[in-house]
């Protein structure tokens, strides 16, 4: 095997070896230079990645680049196809989306003539399984999570968009789905979760159970589990045991008839709550169905209304916070004493390596999300402007991860830092760096053969064994292909024969991957060479 | 505002939930057996209470609650998954003395039913992420109407499972896309052959018309499964216009759905749906593509930073087989409704005390935050409801006093006694007038078999003789259940003649009862009430049919 010129080959693995897998909700973003012979028409195939099978109705939407509007708003049919007829020549963008797969987006010029085309979209995943306590009877409405992977590292944070989580059936049964291929915790919160309505600390399932929450297999040691395009993980079944379970009740110290919802999160993964409740007219509240543990009491001042996402703060709300240890017994006359929130400030900045400010906007938005759950909306968002510092005040004090939007697709901030407010002063400023994307620009040795029989793969690896994001490129009659809008990091790159994709794969050997690191606002030369002689073994 | 909580259960039951401050030294007690209605097993572990006295059952199902007030007393008891405040309920009125231990009060619980299925498209593919909702047809205030009543998502098979589904009571079940964010202006093509088929909203068994839906109605603890709807495609539409608040133009809040079904109060619930919806530009200018044809209501709010919005309208929109231009929607201020009690006749001396609470409640939707509060107002007095839109509403009316009852409710002149309250369509005088009489007479029914037993929980209705319409009888009758000797009396009503009858099955508002009930007039007692009368009917249980 001839050594590409460049850069070193590296070797090693790709995260789910080879499966295209995306565990982001960005399009996988196909870009097709090719000379096809097209028409004014386009057809096509949609099928799944992992199966090959046809897709039915699957939505369609064709725009032409730079006009607004639809130029054709379609679906498959039962055997996957789509036609779009009567189309005039010029660069168009199809996006491709069906419920429980991922999204998936062609970029393509079409001249004269008929263009057809063939398509795979990823589908989601699915876990299912059965929640009993022990005596095997099913533990109804407890509430089962799939919690994906945190990036880098960070902290696990719960996942309530659709599909991602669910209540368990009478018959005890779960069953998630809508879940990109990627790593996941499961997680069956019960009795009293922030989700759960009317918990108020009342179990609602049995008295006995007390209320908490068990990861898969145990609290001790969540293991993350892969999930493939299209897999449907079965018996994850959970046992709840009941423990020994306390009472934890006292006084919020409030003049007033004000609301306050209460919440006793673990310290050890204050990022699910173990009990919710609400004080009662007298300012007193009541956690029942605690288990021994060491916890934070987290209080906030509510205007009285709430959804399932938790309490809506008050206009002018009050926090606190403090540490109980449950130790084979109950937990009484505790108080509760709430102060003012406190203040931080932000600003953007544009990396020092990027120098012009280039296709990042002046203006985007912060967002601050808290990594404890209190059982209130505590989601801030805040505009910032470059070199601007913005303010958030009347913030609760709990540990936040704090990240930017509304860059646009060729701008892009660095590591989403902590906001650490759980100390009694204000935090220092909080630093965002944006800087704009890269690009690659490469050229391929085809070895004579035609230009478009090969796909040039792009994978990103922000992080160790996180799911990669696949990028694919078919390279032009001169042979160049270009990824643009990357996000800066390390990548690594690899030429395949498109006949073999069309199988199953996009990757069938990491070995042959190109390591490739890509700058803020820079563009990287890469020159590839095409495999030759025949097929290697996957 | 945009409101992004897909559905909030309300418990609409009229329980009082004030403590009893009763202190008669010899208070009595209740006590019986609580029982599945469809097995007719014990069922232990079950809360029996009468306002704040609560007694649970044993092991064998039996339980007695204590510390009862001497009169009327009427207990209820609610099934498993009380714990999330929905559960089965049975409830009983029976009527104890001082001092009395009363036994043999059993109580049966209806469970609730379950249904599943699978919904697919028109490819046969499964439809994962709709909504399949539960329709419940009932009379309200003069009208009939299709209000929803519960709801499940389906999984990414098409499979849903539809969970305390009441037994006994019809059914209509739906498949809807369920809520969406909308751009303000779509990218539809605007050739309409270039469209993808809409989706219609489709009622099992499988069609677009409601007055072709198959009503379910099922037995309690039954499981009722492969109810599976496919979903129908239609030509997909478009309407374009403008929206505007206070005359005036800039960003809109707005929301389209079909007429009907709709959010709403049923039965003794109510249940709301986030109405698909978005915001326009500064221009206020909407084009909403991938309807199907249909009557939708647009609701437009101006859009503030609070949840409060200032101005809000509503207008009717027909497809029927074109795109529709040029919709204009004005949001209009709220509107001041000036109210006041007048008393009929000779006022009462000395005068009342007590006050009449008026709630008014938007009726196919769920109020903005401030938009209801509890108005009380004095007997003869003033009040002012000032926090309303040009919307329907239905006002319910407590705390009428005993020696009383309501003869009309007037706006700028017209009787909205059967009718919704719509705030601003009142000509000339626009005042809220509510009369009050005290010349009534009250009915005491007894019911009993052939052999002068005394039958309890039977159902007792009293119908005006003189009504026009089922929709008018349904708003205007009223009912209720007998206790174990077989006894009810009406509240006050107003004098005239009305028709009685028992029935030993229970009595809702839906089309299938009050039509019931309408066929069954002349089975009817006649009653001829005259003022300050107390007429006595003795009744034994009608088939009505």
């Amino acid at each position: 095997m001839r050594q590409p010129e460049g850069r070193a080959t590296v070797h090693g693995r790709i995260g789910q070896m080879g499966i295209l897998a995306n565990c982001r909700r960005v399009p996988v973003i196909f870009y097709l230079l090719g000379q096809l012979a097209g028409a004014a028409s386009i057809t096509g195939r949609i099928v799944e990645d992992h199966s090959g099978s046809p897709v039915a109705s699957a939505s369609v939407r064709i725009v032409k680049v730079g006009v607004r509007g639809l130029q054709a708003d379609l679906e498959t049919d039962g055997d996957g196809r789509f036609d779009a007829p009567e189309l005039s020549e010029g660069e168009y963008k199809i996006e491709i989306s069906k419920p429980n797969y991922l999204n998936a987006s062609v970029r393509l010029r079409l001249s004269a003539d008929e263009t057809s085309t063939s398509l795979r979209l990823i589908r989601c995943g699915v876990i299912t399984g059965h929640v009993s306590d022990g005596k095997g009877q099913p533990v109804r409405y407890a509430l089962v999570l799939a919690m994906p992977k945190p990036i880098g590292g960070g902290p696990l944070l719960p996942d309530f968009r659709t599909g991602h989580y669910t209540t368990v059936d009478v018959r005890g049964n779960y069953r998630i789905h809508n879940l990109p291929p990627g790593q996941y915790a499961v997680v069956v919160s019960y009795g009293a979760s922030t989700f759960a309505v009317g918990s108020s600390g009342s179990a609602a399932t049995g008295p006995s159970l007390g209320s908490g929450f068990l990861f898969y297999p145990d609290n001790a040691r969540p293991q993350f589990l892969g999930i493939s395009a299209g897999e449907e993980r079965r018996n994850l079944d959970f046992a709840i045991q009941a423990s020994g379970v306390h009472a934890v009740s006292g006084k919020v110290e409030t003049a007033s008839k004000d609301k306050y919802w209460l919440a006793l999160s673990r310290v050890d993964q204050p990022a699910l709550a173990v009990a919710v409740t609400q004080t009662q007219d007298d300012a007193s509240f009541r956690f029942n169905g605690v288990a021994d543990g060491s916890y934070h009491l987290f209080a906030a001042k509510t205007d009285g209304s709430r959804n399932s996402q938790g309490g809506y703060l008050h206009a002018e709300p009050l926090f606190a916070r403090s540490r109980v240890d449950v130790l084979t017994q109950d937990v009484a006359d505790l108080n509760v004493r709430p102060e003012k929130g406190h203040a931080a400030t932000f600003v953007m900045r544009l990396a020092e390596s990027s120098g012009a400010k280039g296709p990042c906007p002046a203006t985007a938005q912060v967002v601050v999300k808290s990594l404890e759950d209190w059982a209130v909306q505590l989601e801030r968002r805040a505009s910032l402007s470059l070199e601007k510092a913005a303010t958030m005040s009347m913030l609760a004090p709990a540990r936040y991860i704090v990240s930017v939007t509304g860059l646009g697709d060729a701008c892009y901030a660095g590591a989403n830092p902590i906001l650490d407010l759980s100390g009694a002063a204000d935090a220092a400023p909080i630093i965002l760096t944006i800087a704009p994307a890269g690009s690659i620009h490469g050229h391929l040795d085809t070895g004579g053969k035609s230009s478009s029989s090969f796909a040039v793969v792009l994978v990103a690896e922000e992080t160790g064994d996180d799911a990669p994001v696949v990028q694919v490129s078919i390279p032009d009659a001169e042979s160049r292909f270009t990824f643009a809008n990357l996000h800066p990091g390390r990548y690594r790159i690899a030429t395949e024969p498109m006949a073999k994709t069309s199988q199953s794969h996009w990757l069938s050997d990491p070995a042959r991957t190109v390591e490739v690191e890509v700058h803020a606002a820079k563009t990287t030369e890469v020159n590839l060479t095409a495999p030759s002689g025949p097929s290697e073994k996957r | 505002m945009q409101q992004f909580t897909l559905a909030l259960i309300l418990a609409v039951a009229a329980m009082a939930q004030t403590s009893t401050s009763q202190t008669s030294p010899a208070t009595a007690s209740v006590s019986g057996l609580v029982r599945d209605a469809g097995t007719g097993a014990p069922m232990p572990d079950i809360v029996v209470s009468y306002r704040s006295q609560e007694a649970t059952t044993d092991a064998e199902g039996r339980y007695t609650l204590r510390n009862l007030p001497a009169g009327p007393v009427r207990i209820t008891a609610i099934g498993p998954a009380k714990a999330r405040g929905f559960g089965p309920r049975a409830s009983k009125l029976v009527t104890v003395s001082a001092g009395q231990e009363l036994g043999g009060i059993d109580l049966l619980i209806r469970g609730f039913a379950e249904i599943s299925g699978r919904i697919v498209d028109q490819n046969k593919e499964p439809m994962a992420d709709v909504s399949v909702r539960l329709i419940a047809r009932e009379y309200s205030l003069g009208a009939l109407r299709y209000v929803y009543a519960g709801a499940a998502q389906t999984n990414d098979q098409g499979e849903y499972v539809m969970n305390n589904v009441e037994s006994g009571r019809a059914y209509l079940l739906e498949v809807h896309k369920g809520y969406q964010s909308i751009n303000a202006i779509s990218e539809s093509p605007a050739n309409p052959k270039l469209r993808r088929p809409a989706v219609v909203p489709t009622y099992y068994p499988g069609t677009a018309a409601l007055e072709g839906a198959q009503a379910l109605t099922l037995n309690p603890g039954e499981r009722r499964d492969g109810v599976d709807i496919r979903v129908l495609r239609t030509q997909s539409f478009c309407i374009d216009g403008v929206l505007q608040s206070g005359s005036g133009l800039g960003k809109q809040n707005f929301g389209i759905a079909e007429m009907r079904p709709h959010s709403g109060a049923s039965g003794s619930g109510a249940m709301f749906f986030a109405i698909p919806g978005g915001s326009t530009g500064p221009d206020g200018k909407i084009r909403i593509c991938d309807l199907h044809p249909g009557d939708f209501t647009i609701t437009v709010t101006s859009s503030e930073e609070s949840d409060t919005p200032a101005f809000f309208g509503t207008a009717a929109v027909s497809i029927i087989d074109q795109d529709v231009s040029k919709i204009f929607v004005n949001a209009s201020p709220r509107v001041n409704v000036p109210g006041e009690v007048v008393w009929e006749g000779t006022p009462p001396d000395p005068p009342l005390t007590s006050t009449l609470n008026i709630n008014p409640r938007p009726m196919t939707r769920a109020p903005y935050h401030g938009e209801v509060r509890l108005i009380r107002a004095p007997i003869p007095g003033q009040f002012s409801l000032d926090t309303l839109f040009a919307d329907e509403y239905s006002l319910q009316i407590n705390g009428v006093p005993d020696s009383a009852y309501i003869k009309d409710v007037a706006y700028g002149g017209h009787s909205v006694l059967r009718e919704p309250l719509r705030p601003g369509t009142a000509v000339g005088e626009a005042a809220l007038r509510i009369t009050l009489a005290r010349d009534g007479g009250r009915i005491n029914a007894k019911v009993a078999d052939k052999e002068n037993k005394p039958i309890g929980d039977a159902q007792v209705v009293v119908m005006p003789a003189s009504v026009a319409s089922e929709g008018v009888l349904a708003a205007a009758l009223v009912s209720g259940q007998t206790d174990q000797n077989g006894a009810w009396s009406t509240a006050l009503l107003p004098p005239g003649k009305y028709y009685v009858i028992a029935t030993e099955l229970p009595v809702d508002k839906s089309p299938e009862s009050i039509g019931k009930l309408w066929r069954s007039r002349n089975k009817c007692e006649e009653v001829e009430l005259g003022p300050g009368a107390a007429a006595q009917v003795t009744l034994a249980p009608a088939r009505l049919e």
